[in-house]
């Protein structure tokens, strides 16, 4: 039976560094398309995936068990894609939504999937910081409101709430693609 | 179109968060409100829309690149470790070479009381033609006279 996380970040405060190896070979696919999903590009992803292990190999004494080791490196990860939108001077597309629905192609064709798959990110692109992780953390990584409260450390009514704008900017944004498939 | 007192729930219905009494009422609910099941079709259609949007594969050597990077930054922490450990040695022998150093400096004034300081708590009122302090300080002032020749 293979360790569990919390098995082996606890090896790895002991020295064993394999175990943290281990531990990055879990979760960095899950970690990454996280990353990926808020900051909307490959190379950004990687950096902040890179700056989140990192910092977690560094600071895993300060691990104190409250949360699992997912969640754990999910706030870290959250904490540093803020940091490379304070970094980059990334701001929100201040475009209203109308413009914004406007400016995502109207679909030709049901089946041009890399158009939508760009349609999506870019619109995920124009919601604000917050607004993007709630709806990333509920709809890419399926947490439940409890463990989304828990990562982005708010209270459950206010994951509640950003995740009910997200939506509603979200389907604004997309209701080209939204009224061919409802 | 007013509305629904039930609308409220629908995005804690979609996302599995709604207890089971409210769960309940608003299955019941649903049937007879069209507005209601519109919404609940759009949250459904959104959800349906985003996982279309599956971020890409991992980039090429990119597992390589991270595991890389923990173990540069785990060098670096031994390097600094050592580091810190051998600032702390020398801190710790130039503390104990100054102590020792000090300790083989020639003896300091004697500890023994001088004659000015027992003849200053064994006054024999008898022989004052002055003033105590006075000559308690006449005293000190031959003392130290003394002592500086």
């Amino acid at each position: 039976m293979s360790a569990t996380d919390e098995q082996l970040l606890a090896a790895a405060r002991r020295g064993d560094d394999e175990a943290f190896h281990t531990l990055v070979d879990r979760h960095a696919g899950v970690l990454f398309r996280l990353a990926w999903s808020l900051v909307g590009n490959a190379a950004d992803a990687e950096d902040v995936l890179q700056e989140t292990l990192v910092g977690a190999y560094q600071h895993m004494r300060r691990f104190q068990g409250r949360s699992t080791v997912k969640t754990w490196l999910t706030r870290i990860l959250m904490r540093q894609a803020a940091r490379l939108y304070r970094r980059r001077g990334r701001r929100r597309d201040e475009r209203s939504l109308n413009e914004a629905a406007a400016a995502v192609e109207t679909p030709g064709s049901v089946a041009d999937d890399a158009n939508r798959r760009e349609d999506i990110r870019a619109a995920l692109q124009m919601l604000t910081a917050k607004h993007r992780e709630a709806l990333i953390l509920r709809e890419f990584e399926g947490l439940s409101y409890a463990e989304m409260a828990r990562v982005l450390q708010v209270p459950q009514g206010t994951v509640e709430s950003r995740l009910y704008r997200a939506r509603q900017e979200l389907k604004e944004i997309l209701r080209g693609y939204l009224t061919e498939t409802d | 179109m007013r509305k629904c007192e039930y609308e409220n729930w629908l995005m804690l219905y979609h996302d599995g968060e709604l207890d089971a009494e409210r769960r309940r009422r608003l299955e019941a609910h649903l049937p007879a409100c069209a507005r209601c099941r519109a919404q609940l079709e759009r949250l459904r259609g959104l959800s349906h829309l985003l996982a279309q949007a599956e971020a890409p594969a991992m980039p090429d050597g990119m597992m390589g690149r991270l595991h890389e990077a923990v173990a540069t930054c785990g060098e670096r922490a031994i390097i600094t470790l050592c580091r810190n450990a051998l600032l702390a040695a020398a801190a710790l022998l130039a503390l104990t070479g100054g102590l020792w150093l000090y300790g083989r400096t020639p003896a300091g004034p004697s500890s023994a009381p001088q004659a000015w300081e027992v003849a200053a708590v064994t006054l024999d009122t008898g022989t004052l033609e002055t003033d105590d302090t006075e000559q308690i300080t006449v005293w000190m002032v031959r003392e130290l006279s003394r002592e500086t020749k």
